[in-house]
């Protein structure tokens, strides 16, 4: 019995959605934010260039995984648009965290089969 | 060409967008890049080089875009944008006027009368329940604009479109009502076929008032979304272009 499995057409778009969404776990946090968290705590692996992250976060706002809020900023600055994860959106990680388990069982015999 | 002002000018220019979603990516962009610039400024590096670290992480992808257009530029959200926005394209305009013009006036023509909330009865509960919601969030959305001044574009745009969902389900439902009068009628006649006619004066009478009760309620519902959106697509619009002008100037006064 397994469940979900990632796709190996849909990895990179699952793959980033997941980065983003387990950054987002970790608390509130704009979007740039984001991407230096995941840069940092992956030692430089996964450098997001910040450009790509608004159509991942826009297309996972759209389908009510995140939600962004407005903040006025205390120095007079400018607004900022900070995301965090909805209660679809823990559930959503969850599966899609699992999808990636089993999609790295299946993948990871085939690969070390080579010698 | 190689700053703030020139990488948001270029974002706002390729994002085949209505006005009020490019404005809202604008902004957030622009308040991306202020604060990453910071960031790197933070962390050692000296202004100008900050700047140009955090302009070559921001600018977006060809890719990037056409995804942000994909996911912002669904045909219904892209119609009601460019209709709050006021539609700039001469034609557009004529026909929105138009639009509004017959609906002020079709509102006019049908302005509730003392008879027709009579005739209603009691399914004008049911239609007052369904646009009341639609009535508060407008009236709370115009208190923010015009009576506390608020210009956070974002806040004022949150649930805006459910005033139009109210409009649209409580013209349905009173024709749905409508609908259920002649059942009645029908059902009531076939039992009592000598009070037949009385049976379908009263459905028919009480049937159209609950009919034109619910479209004049989505009338109006859909005049408050209209003015009350194109006041927030002014507001987005301006703060997008306030944004530019700042960047255009930070540049100058860089370059004295």
């Amino acid at each position: 019995m397994t469940g979900r499995i990632v796709e190996p057409q849909e990895l990179s778009r699952s793959c980033n959605e997941l980065l983003v969404m387990a950054a987002l776990n970790r608390g509130m946090s704009h979007g740039y934010q984001l991407a230096v968290d995941i840069e940092e705590r992956s030692d430089g692996a996964f450098r997001f260039n910040h450009g790509t992250l608004y159509p991942i976060l826009h297309r996972l706002e759209e389908k009510g995984l995140v939600a962004g809020s407005w903040s006025d900023r205390s120095d007079g600055g400018r607004r900022r648009k900070s995301y965090a994860l909805t209660e679809k959106g823990r559930k959503y990680l969850r599966t899609e965290r699992a999808a990636w388990h089993e999609f790295a069982r299946r993948f990871w015999p085939m690969v070390e089969e080579v010698r | 060409m190689n700053d703030n002002g020139a990488l948001l000018r270029s974002l706002s220019e390729r994002l085949d967008l209505p006005h009020p979603a490019r404005a809202r990516v604008v902004i957030e962009v622009a308040a991306d890049l202020a604060d990453l610039e910071a960031l790197y400024i933070e962390r050692g590096f000296e202004p100008e080089e900050a700047r140009e670290r955090a302009l070559k992480r921001l600018d977006l992808s060809d890719d990037a875009i056409r995804e942000l257009v994909r996911v912002h530029g669904s045909p219904i959200r892209r119609g009601l944008d460019r209709l709050s926005e006021g539609s700039r394209r001469r034609g557009e305009r004529l026909a929105l006027s138009a639009l509004l013009i017959f609906l002020i006036a079709g509102t006019r023509a049908l302005m509730p009368t003392r008879s027709l909330l009579a005739d209603a009865g009691s399914g004008l509960w049911v239609l007052a329940a369904l646009a009341i919601p639609g009535v508060l969030l407008a009236a709370v959305k115009a208190y923010g604009i015009w009576g506390r001044d608020a210009h956070d574009p974002l806040r004022l745009r949150a649930g805006l479109d459910l005033i139009l969902l109210a409009a649209g389900v409580t013209a349905a439902s009173g024709l749905a009502l409508w609908w259920l009068g002649l059942r009645w009628v029908a059902t009531a006649s076939a039992a009592r076929p000598d009070a037949a006619i009385g049976f379908l004066v009263e459905g028919l009478t009480r049937g159209s008032a609950l009919a034109v009760a619910g479209f004049q309620a989505a009338i109006l519902l859909g005049i408050a979304w209209l003015v009350l959106s194109g006041r927030i697509a002014q507001i987005e619009r301006g703060e997008a272009e306030l944004i530019l002008l700042a960047e255009r100037e930070r540049r100058k006064e860089g370059i004295r």
